[in-house]
């Protein structure tokens, strides 16, 4: 279990690795110049270089590249080209912002996704299942963004029950703190995009669950647990759903990404200020040390949760073997 | 190939779900090909009333049945111009992703050893980059229009499908006619094209339809973003159009049609996939 | 009620199974009558496909969901279990019937402890604590040969033979009266096998269950059991104590099977019956085993023949020409005869 548990965190960190690494050759090999828009090529030459050296962007790519990686190291994102500080003290409240809208809603998504998909499935057949199936699969299709904006247009325009955006009302909190998580006011602003990421999120972890118990249902265990008596409501909790965990914790990864991801369009739509929301602005104002903190930090995430799905899977299935 | 095509046709619509599916891309299709010329307008075309006024934000009319935007323009027309990019732009990073993904996924699972570590490896790396933003990312450097998007998508999505394939092509390589093949001396290059390959054939497909599937959606949220191609209006971009101009919680016409065509749309290809997954292989799972 | 019936401790009747497959129905079980005794052991012969599992799998009230009982009745003790309501067959499962599946691999779920399995039925039955039914279990691993140091391993870390040692401790679990063992041990080598069946003989003998055992291996059934039923397309053709139908078998299937075992005795080649089985669908008439019966004539074709009776005791057929059989029997020792004649 320890080896595995290094050999996969030694994965991750290859990963992030060759990540921040092509980040770094991406934005300084591709054509677009990112420094364009901070260094006006209007500017005197000398005024140019001294701001340049301000940077960094005077050294050798090779030598800029190493002072990069040190520096990722020591958690020191450089200066926004936009504020002019320090791109770490900006970038904490963007990553707590989107970390309380995100994983409560995938957690809440995945057990009510899990439980229903494996409710229907039970029960085959019945008129339930095939509409449910069809409305997941149409959530599914439909780009989390509009759906946003219809619940935006229909709860909070039309019924005016929840604000519009944004994450608490302006000049409520003039700084983040614990106790902002904890107002009213907070929850209230969360509670719409709450509900849309859990709407979309449901689909995935329902449809799964559906067919893998679907299938599960068919097996000699399953059988074979009925004819040992065991009652019904066990076989369903302790075999057939147990089982059918298995593929919905293989998959995990693959979602929690995507729900990180994600955040970019979900946190647009509902103005919230997380690190999707910072990273397309960030895109849009060419400040790259902001983009590249804020990109790198979600693939933090990602990979972290694809870390926390294979030890999980690991966990729920006893025939991996942790070579 | 052609024949794996009619019999996949073929087997989507043994099903009911999958036929009307099937329709539905059909007329989603029509829609591409023919819908510039069924649009009374311009996608871009700026529409004046009688007395020289632009239409500016009209409800549904009679003249304009989906109303009109903020600009004037017709959004009716611009839903029939907004097929055309969606779909290409689908289809061909369906078809690259899995192009990409099945010789990855072939090459790993055939050849084994330090070939098949690396690109698993890889193949990891490469689930862990988050998706959408990576792509605005590269989008942001590389400019973007429709081929830009084309490849940025194609550069993420190919990760499943090569897992799935090498999976695959796992429980091939110990076949019987594999083994046969190579003691008739058959070169590598053989038994990965013309042996193994064709067993993939199923796997590709649905491997298509579901790429399709999301490279539609992500082109509608890389269009929301504001990192469409600018002179392309597709349905993503009506969207986008919509919600920058801050006017559509009062313009509902405008931005509900385009969704409701990715989402009916969406829906159609995933069903097709399933139906089609549900015949050929129980035992694949979809994924993204 | 004669003597033999009292001592009948499952007892099935008039019972008929069908499948729905694609809205049409495959009559898989016709017209079964059987009655077991108690300590009695029972081979179950027949090809593949000819509705053994089904016959299984009605008595243990685990038929899949297409399949429809549309008559019959099956006794335990006398009480019908086709008619209990959910809760009280929950009750009978296990405690009174157990079985032993045709795949243990499968049967075990793969995420749970053998050894918990075992407790899981136990205490679906009574109020004994964990620890109590795993101190059972432990004896049970005894009973079986497998050491009970290993109640705590996962299914995949058993080989084949010892997973099957491990279904039939759980089979054996509640003591019940009758145990049904569907092929037990297909999938395992040979010797494995006979280690398997002379432990499951002994532990009958000590016991007292009766067993069914399901196999296509003949020579154990006429080796080890006093009572053989062969079926054929679902229903029973010929059943009664082996000993006589090994020596002269009346129906021309049990025939065929019985001399398709290589007698090293005799000096001839063991004989394989062509053709294969019929199809199942509803509807057809006469014997299901007409068209490759050497001996069939137009009777057999348009009538289907009652399970009658014979002149030995407790000895029943399903054939209209059973009583020429015994002069046919040299020739269905030869192939040629099952070639030249099938019709
Ligand atoms: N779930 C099912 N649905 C439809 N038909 C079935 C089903 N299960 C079995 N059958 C059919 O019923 C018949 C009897 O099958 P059964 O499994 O009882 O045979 P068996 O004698 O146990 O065969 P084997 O020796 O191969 O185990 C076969 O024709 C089979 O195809
Ligand atoms: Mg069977």
């Amino acid at each position: 279990m320890r080896q595995f548990l290094i050999k996969r965190t030694w994965h991750a960190l290859l990963t992030l690795f060759v990540m921040s690494t092509v980040m770094f050759f991406m934005f300084r090999l591709l054509p677009g110049d990112p420094t364009a828009t901070v260094i006006s090529p209007a500017l005197y030459p000398k005024a140019q270089e001294a701001l340049k050296a301000q940077f960094g962007l005077d050294k050798p790519l090779f030598e800029q590249y190493l002072i990069y990686l040190r520096n990722l190291v020591l958690l020191d994102f450089g200066i926004s080209f936009h504020t002019l500080r320090p791109v770490a003290g900006e970038i904490g409240n963007r990553l707590i912002n989107t970390l309380v809208l995100i994983l409560p809603s995938m957690i809440v998504a995945y057990a009510i996704g899990a439980f229903v998909g494996a409710m229907v499935a039970w029960k085959r057949g019945s008129k339930l299942e095939g509409a449910l199936v069809l409305i997941a699969t149409a959530l599914q299709s439909t780009p989390v963004f509009w759906l946003g904006m219809l619940a935006i247009l229909f709860f909070s325009i039309r019924l005016d029950l929840f604000p519009v955006g944004h994450i608490v009302s302006p000049g409520m909190f003039p700084e983040a703190n614990l106790q902002m998580y904890l107002s009213l006011d907070f929850l209230h602003h969360l509670a719409l995009p709450f509900m849309v990421n859990v709407a979309y999120q449901f689909c995935f972890p329902f449809l799964l669950m559906r067919s893998t118990m679907l299938s599960t249902i068919g097996e000699d265990y399953i059988e074979l647990a009925r004819m040992k008596g065991v009652p019904e409501k066990r076989i369903l909790y302790h075999h057939a759903m147990r089982n059918s965990m298995l593929p919905l914790a293989t998959t995990l990864p693959m979602i929690l990404g995507w729900a990180v991801a994600g955040s970019v369009v979900i946190e647009t739509v509902f103005s919230w200020p997380g690190l999707g929301l910072l990273m397309v602005e960030a895109v849009g104002r060419s400040d790259y040390p902001v983009v590249q903190a804020a990109f790198l930090l979600i693939a933090v995430l990602t990979v972290a949760g694809t870390l926390f799905a294979d030890v999980l899977y690991g966990i729920l299935d006893p025939r991996i073997t942790y070579q | 190939m052609l024949r794996s095509l009619s019999k996949f046709f073929a087997i989507i619509w043994q099903s009911p779900s999958g036929r009307v599916s099937l329709v539905i891309c059909g007329i989603c299709v029509g829609i591409a090909v023919f819908g510039p010329l069924l649009a009374p307008y311009g996608p871009t075309e700026r529409i004046y009333d009688d007395a020289g006024k632009l239409v500016r934000l009209s409800p549904p009319t009679l003249d304009h049945w989906l109303g009109t935007t903020l600009l004037g323009r017709d959004v009716m027309s611009q839903m029939l111009w907004g097929a055309r990019p969606a779909l290409i732009i689908g289809v061909l990073t369906a078809l690259g992703t899995v192009i990409i993904g099945v010789n990855i996924g072939l090459l790993a699972g055939y050849l084994g050893g330090h070939v098949d570590n690396f690109l698993m490896r890889l193949t990891d790396i490469f689930l862990g980059l988050p998706f959408l933003p990576f792509i605005i990312v590269l989008l942001s450097l590389t400019g973007q229009n429709i081929w830009t998007i084309i490849f940025a998508m194609m550069i993420v999505m190919w990760r499943s499908t090569a897992r799935i394939v090498r999976a695959e092509v796992l429980s091939l390589r110990e076949r019987q006619f594999i083994a046969a093949a190579k003691t008739t001396g058959a070169s590598d290059f053989d038994i990965i094209y013309k042996e193994i390959a064709p067993n993939i054939m199923p796997f590709a497909l649905v491997g298509v339809t579901f790429a399709l599937a999301w490279a539609i959606i992500t082109e509608a949220s890389i269009g929301f973003l504001g990192f469409g191609d600018p002179n392309v209006v597709s349905w993503g971009t009506i969207i986008y159009d919509a919600y920058a101009s801050q006017m559509m919680y009062r313009a509902p016409w405008w931005v509900v049609p385009p969704g409701i065509a990715i989402m009916i749309l969406v829906t159609s290809v995933y069903f097709i996939g399933r139906a089609y997954e549900e015949v050929v292989n129980p035992r694949i799972k979809q994924a993204g | 009620m004669t003597n033999q019936d009292q001592k009948s401790i499952l007892s099935i009747e008039n019972l008929d199974v069908d499948y729905r497959v694609d809205r049409q129905n495959v009559a898989a079980l016709r017209d079964i009558e059987l009655s077991i005794s108690k300590g009695a052991r029972v081979g179950l012969v027949g090809e593949s496909g000819c509705g053994k599992s089904t016959l299984l799998k009605t008595i243990m009230g685990v038929l899949p969901g297409n399949a429809e009982i549309r008559t019959g009745k099956v006794a335990l003790n006398g009480s019908d279990l086709l008619s209990m309501d959910t809760e009280e067959r929950r009750k009978t499962r296990w405690a009174d019937i157990s079985m032993i599946t045709q795949s243990a691999l499968n049967a075990l779920n793969p995420v749970h402890k053998i050894g918990a399995q075992i407790v899981e039925a136990i205490q679906a039955h009574s109020n004994q604590t964990t620890i109590q039914a795993r101190a059972h279990a432990a004896k049970l691993f005894e009973m079986v040969g497998v050491p009970p140091g290993r109640l705590d391993d996962y299914p995949h870390q058993f080989s084949g033979g010892m997973r099957q040692r491990a279904v039939i401790a759980m089979a054996l679990a509640l003591q019940p009266e009758v145990i049904l063992a569907d092929e037990p041990t297909t999938a395992l080598d040979v010797i494995v096998q006979d280690q398997i069946f002379e432990r499951l003989f002994e532990l009958q003998d000590q016991q007292g269950f009766a067993l069914v055992l399901v196999t296509h291996d003949l020579a154990l059934v006429v080796e080890s059991c006093e009572t053989m039923v062969v079926m054929y397309a679902g229903v029973i053709v010929e059943m009664g104590p082996t000993h006589q139908i090994a020596r002269s078998p009346q129906h021309p299937y049990s025939a065929g099977l019985r001399y398709a075992i290589p007698d090293p005795t005799a000096d001839r080649e063991p004989i394989s019956i062509p053709g294969s089985p019929p199809d199942l669908s509803v509807g057809t008439k006469g014997c299901r085993f007409a068209e490759r019966c050497p001996l069939a004539i137009e009777k057999c074709v348009e009538q289907s023949p009652e399970l009658k009776s014979t002149n030995n005791e407790g000895h029943k057929v399903r054939c209209h020409r059973s009583a020429e059989m015994p002069d046919h029997l040299e020739q269905f020792q030869h192939q040629a005869f099952w070639r030249n004649n099938a019709s």
